[in-house]
């Protein structure tokens, strides 16, 4: 467990003048103002190297052996990282990386709407194309991932809850049981696409092209926080989170509850209107 | 190789290396071993093997001693479902139950109102109305379901941002940074489908 706490860097003028008083550098006669910097780091240049390593991955396949290693290494480096308070000076009552979170999420519903109305493009334009696809397509498998994602959303609200109550062993079940939901759900949605793969649906049919995207890009957003949450558990792991320290865990459940609302409407979209 | 094949393959490593990328390092997490080493080892194998590898490491890994306790004291004090049920005199019904309360029910909290029941509610009500959703869709009822089912996901949505993600308690400022990029995909979404 790393907590640093480093004093405010001095100037060299300062050092300076504290050497020709003849006293140590820092140790300046009244008491100075400490304030909590994070250690410098590049760990996030390093996940930012390789994340860019891992899109490049969808041009030449070969970067992801590269890309992915590196992204995973950073990450655990960051495990290391204390939780920063920060205090924004507009809006004081406002946290700054909440507000950061709800801006992300905008974004996002603006970027899964387009998605979405895509879709309802192309499914009011070629209606006979969709009732055969629907035809295909496994509600029962597809109610399966939809309650594993409405369950997972609920861990994460009972895990946040104890560690809000110092509920270490409770909050450690709930996340492993969201970490274990998220790769179900991934595995359901491979196990779909496989099985649509075989039935002909590609991504070169009509049906197909709007089908892997959607899914695709929704399916993407629960592999990253399924990462995230890895990261999560192995921070709580090293103490990082307490009943005063949980905006990290409260981000993360922002993230993964609107992942869960995106397939809400997915979920209504392509499987149960007709 | 046919371009099927590379997808696959492409694929089966991504995904290897994936996985035991992240659980490898949980794995070790109190372990007495090396998690740099370990992780590149779950790396490595999981890219080559897969799950197939993978888990004879985990198991191996698993088996090595703990690490000595040098952290706080609520960490030594963790126990496993495993122990929870020893302890509780597995087998009764009674004795499950209390188990199931000590590993998944958080305590109330020191100061401030809990809000565990109200999630548990939310969470019954969206088991609920995903049930009803699938039941209008499946047995064939006399009248349009697109309506009733687009009401039934817009209140499940509300449910989730409302009480899962805070909304109806926080500040209506994160509210406001969120509704207001709604306009701007409701318009998005629109447009396209009207094209």
């Amino acid at each position: 467990m790393s907590t640093a706490q480093l004093t405010a860097p001095e100037t060299m003028h300062e050092v300076e003048d504290s050497l020709a008083e003849g006293r140590a550098p820092g140790s300046n006669g009244h008491e100075r103002d400490e304030i909590h910097l994070p250690p410098p780091s590049i760990a996030p240049l390093i996940v930012g190297v390789g994340a860019t390593l891992s899109v490049l991955g969808l041009i030449a396949p070969v970067s992801l052996i590269a890309g992915i290693p590196l992204v995973l290494f950073g990450l655990l480096r960051m495990a290391h990282f204390p939780e920063i308070e920060m205090h924004g000076r507009f809006l004081a009552y406002l946290d700054p990386r909440k507000l950061g979170m709800w801006a992300f999420l905008a974004s996002e519903i603006m970027f899964f709407g387009a998605l979405i109305g895509t879709f309802i493009a192309f499914k009011v334009d070629h209606p006979e194309a969709f009732r055969a696809a629907h035809e295909v397509l496994s509600l029962p498998l597809a109610t399966l991932g939809t309650s594993v994602l409405i369950v997972s959303s609920f861990a994460v609200v009972m895990g946040l809850e104890a560690m809000q109550s110092d509920d270490r062993r409770v909050f450690f079940n709930w996340m492993r049981l969201t970490l274990l939901f998220g790769v179900t759900f991934l595995s359901i949605q491979a196990f779909e696409w496989y099985e649509l793969m075989h039935e002909g649906i590609k991504a070169g049919n009509i049906f197909g092209t709007v089908f892997f995207v959607t899914t695709g890009f929704h399916g993407l957003h629960v592999l990253i926080g399924v990462a995230w949450l890895g990261l999560l558990v192995l921070r709580a792991t090293r103490g990082v989170y307490s009943s005063s320290n949980n905006l990290g865990i409260e981000l993360f459940g922002l993230y993964w509850h609107f992942v869960d609302v995106v397939w809400i409407v997915l979920f209504t979209v392509i499987y149960l209107i007709e | 190789m046919d371009s099927d094949t590379v997808l696959l393959a492409t694929l089966w490593v991504t995904a290897g290396v994936f996985v035991g990328g992240v659980v490898t390092p949980l794995i070790v997490a109190r372990k007495r071993v090396n998690e740099w080493l370990a992780t590149l080892a779950g790396v490595v194998l999981g890219g080559v093997g897969g799950v197939f590898l993978l888990v004879p490491l985990w198991l191996l890994l698993r088996l090595r001693p703990d690490r000595e306790d040098s952290g706080p004291a609520w960490q030594r004090d963790a126990i496993s479902l495993g122990e929870a049920l020893a302890e509780t005199g597995s087998g009764s019904p009674a004795g499950a139950l209390a188990a199931l309360r000590a590993n998944f029910w958080p305590r109330a909290r020191s100061k401030g109102h809990s809000h565990r029941l109200t999630y548990l509610g939310v969470f019954l009500a969206l088991a609920v109305i995903t049930g009803v959703e699938v039941l209008l869709t499946v047995v064939d009822v006399p009248f349009a379901v697109t309506g009733p089912l687009v009401g039934l996901s817009t209140g499940k949505v509300m449910l989730v941002a409302l009480y899962f993600m805070h909304l109806r308690y926080d500040s209506r400022w994160y509210a406001a940074v969120f509704a207001s990029a709604l306009p701007f995909a409701l318009l998005a979404s629109v447009i396209l489908a009207l094209s």
